[in-house]
């Protein structure tokens, strides 16, 4: 008797997503608050003849996920803060090779060693280029369980579309928390797209296919570059995402990601109550940024207010869409502390 | 007595635990709580422990300043703990099999005394969906704990979306795994919230009603 929804945390979820994405192949090193998500597919993958192989470090587990990609299956990794910046270099090269696959990072306080509790300071590393070179990693951020199954699948077929490496940013609350899902089928794995025309896959009686990320001839190496940057057009184009809660008549404007998102929603109906009209704007996808949307919703409020469990580092990109029309306020916490709705009005009232 | 919670990763044993505790401190009985959670990085008996320490009851975690440690430490005071005869011991393991590993070590302690160690479980979790793979969870987990349980504690839920549907699922799978197993249902969990809404007589073994604790920040929404 198996059940339709099931009760799961964050971690389990996204890894559920990704097997039943086509995801058959696994690298990763343990560090919390993700640890649940290697755990589980530990368990997973040998029961649908996956390969899960826990690695040295996070420096391996990323030229891992590099070769394996390189055949063109679908391959992931998870980690969080400190392990994806050891991670920033073979993501580069993956980014250069042009692969597509999955990485994961749910968020905990830094910098350096941190803590292991909820944050979203690492927006600039996934979003501006956490390794060398002009890439963009297409970037998605959850702010539900049950998005984070969605996401997840997304960031397999995006990774796809654009060979190139796709990133889930969660924070530590959406990793931990637990949430009942509904979970897709199981991807046909007949059905996934064709990589025959690059995918290392043996060169038996065809020509080798090659996958490297350089190019020792300057104007080959621009050439390279330029398809890279004609694909990251495209998703500017076509990738956008976002959702708007209450902004039909907002008089103010709320922006957040992730679990700070869904914090707001809770904050603009508290607001609602004292007869404050404003509206949250969630970027779903951190890059591509939504500013196109964004620039609309800002033409019809007073001012623009960002929350973050950061510094402050998203505020930019919103200040970037925002193009001066309204002012742009921010508010933020840092060290892996989650804001309440309550504080977060309070903020809100003092710039009234 | 000792009451122990065990059971898979994620099947509401904190919860059970927190209200376990509250019910005996209501029954102005001496209580201990105890944190031998050493697998969960959030939503720990740790994180609530002042409150539950105005309550009157003995909350017994990692020192304050080890709480956000990423460490299985485990507290103090279980040897004095374990002996004292009078008190009511509320023992909150982590989940599966590194949760359960931790009460065998301290087995010496438990020889002798009278304990009750119960196996919760949310039919609705993943590995925890069928009544074989519940029958096989109880089994390794017994051998990896040491423990002999004593009864089963019928947790399903869905959250928010739980229903008496959801609830009464978990009882047939549960009722089930007893057969099975021949341990007995100790309660059916019911949230506060659902608990408003439905006859308790509508279910087959006793009613626990719990109030949550491990919420996030913007659940007061509603």
């Amino acid at each position: 008797m198996k059940t339709e929804k099931l009760m799961m945390k964050g971690n389990e979820a996204i890894a559920e997503a990704a097997i039943r994405a086509g995801c058959r192949l696994y690298f990763g090193y343990p560090i919390t608050p993700q640890s649940e998500i290697a755990e589980y597919m530990s368990r997973r993958l040998p029961e649908v003849d996956g390969t899960f192989l826990q690695t040295e470090s996070e420096v391996a587990t990323v030229n891992m996920v590099y070769g394996a990609a390189s055949t063109g299956k679908r391959v992931m990794t998870s980690t969080s803060s400190p392990g994806f910046s050891l991670m920033q270099e073979g993501v580069s090269y993956i980014a250069g090779a042009e692969l597509p696959c999955v990485f994961v990072n749910v968020v905990r306080g830094g910098p350096g060693l941190g803590d292991i509790q909820p944050a979203q300071s690492d927006y600039f590393q996934a979003t501006k280029g956490g390794g060398h070179g002009d890439y963009k990693l297409l970037v998605l951020a959850p702010s539900t369980i049950q998005e984070a199954v969605e996401l997840t699948q997304l960031a397999f077929d995006l990774a796809d579309k654009y060979r190139n490496p796709a990133l889930i940013l969660a924070d530590g609350m959406i990793g931990q928390m637990m949430e009942p899902v509904e979970l897709p089928p199981m991807r046909d794995l007949s059905t996934l797209p064709d990589h025959s025309d690059w995918a290392l896959t043996g060169a038996n009686e065809r020509e080798p296919h090659k996958v490297t990320s350089f190019n020792i001839d300057p104007y080959g190496l621009e050439e390279m570059n330029k398809r890279y940057q004609e694909k990251y057009t495209r998703a500017v184009r076509e990738e956008q995402r976002w959702e708007e809660y209450k902004t039909d008549n907002a008089e103010y404007l709320l922006v957040g990601y992730g679990t700070v998102g869904r914090i707001l929603k809770s904050v603009v109906d508290k607001l609602a109550e004292e007869g404050i009209a404003t509206g949250v704007f969630r970027p779903i996808s951190l890059w591509p940024f939504p500013y196109t949307r964004l620039r609309e919703l800002a033409e019809a409020v007073k001012f623009v207010f960002t929350v973050e469990m950061s510094s402050g580092q998203m505020v930019e990109d919103v200040r970037l869409g925002v193009e001066g029309r309204v002012p742009v306020h921010f508010y933020g916490r840092m060290g892996g502390v989650v804001p309440t709705p309550d504080e977060i009005c309070s903020a809100f009232k003092k710039l009234l | 007595m000792i009451h122990i919670l065990t059971g898979p990763f994620g099947s509401g044993k904190t919860e059970l635990a927190i209200n376990l505790a509250l019910h005996l401190k209501n029954a102005e009985e001496d209580v201990s709580l105890v944190d031998l959670d050493v697998i969960t990085p959030y939503f720990r008996i740790r994180d609530v422990a002042d409150f539950l320490s105005e309550k009157g009851i003995d909350v017994v975690t990692v020192k304050r300043e080890l709480r956000h440690v990423d460490l299985p430490i485990l507290p103090q005071r279980l040897v004095e703990l374990f002996t004292q005869r009078e008190r009511h011991v509320v023992v909150d393991l982590g989940g599966d099999d590194d949760g359960a590993r931790v009460i065998s070590s301290l087995k010496p302690l438990l020889d002798g005394r009278q304990v009750r160690a119960y196996f919760v479980v949310n039919v609705f979790r993943p590995f925890n969906e069928t009544v074989e793979e519940i029958c096989q969870n109880i089994g390794r987990l017994s051998s990896r704990s040491r423990l002999r349980f004593n009864a089963l504690v019928n947790n399903a839920n869905l959250g928010d979306q739980s229903t008496e549907e959801i609830v009464a699922l978990g009882e047939r799978m549960v009722s089930e795994v007893s057969k099975v197993t021949e341990l007995p249902v100790q309660w059916t969990v019911l949230s506060e919230e659902l608990a408003e809404r439905l006859n308790f007589s509508a279910f087959k073994y006793p009613v626990f009603v719990i109030k949550r604790f491990m919420r996030v920040s913007w659940e007061d929404r509603r």
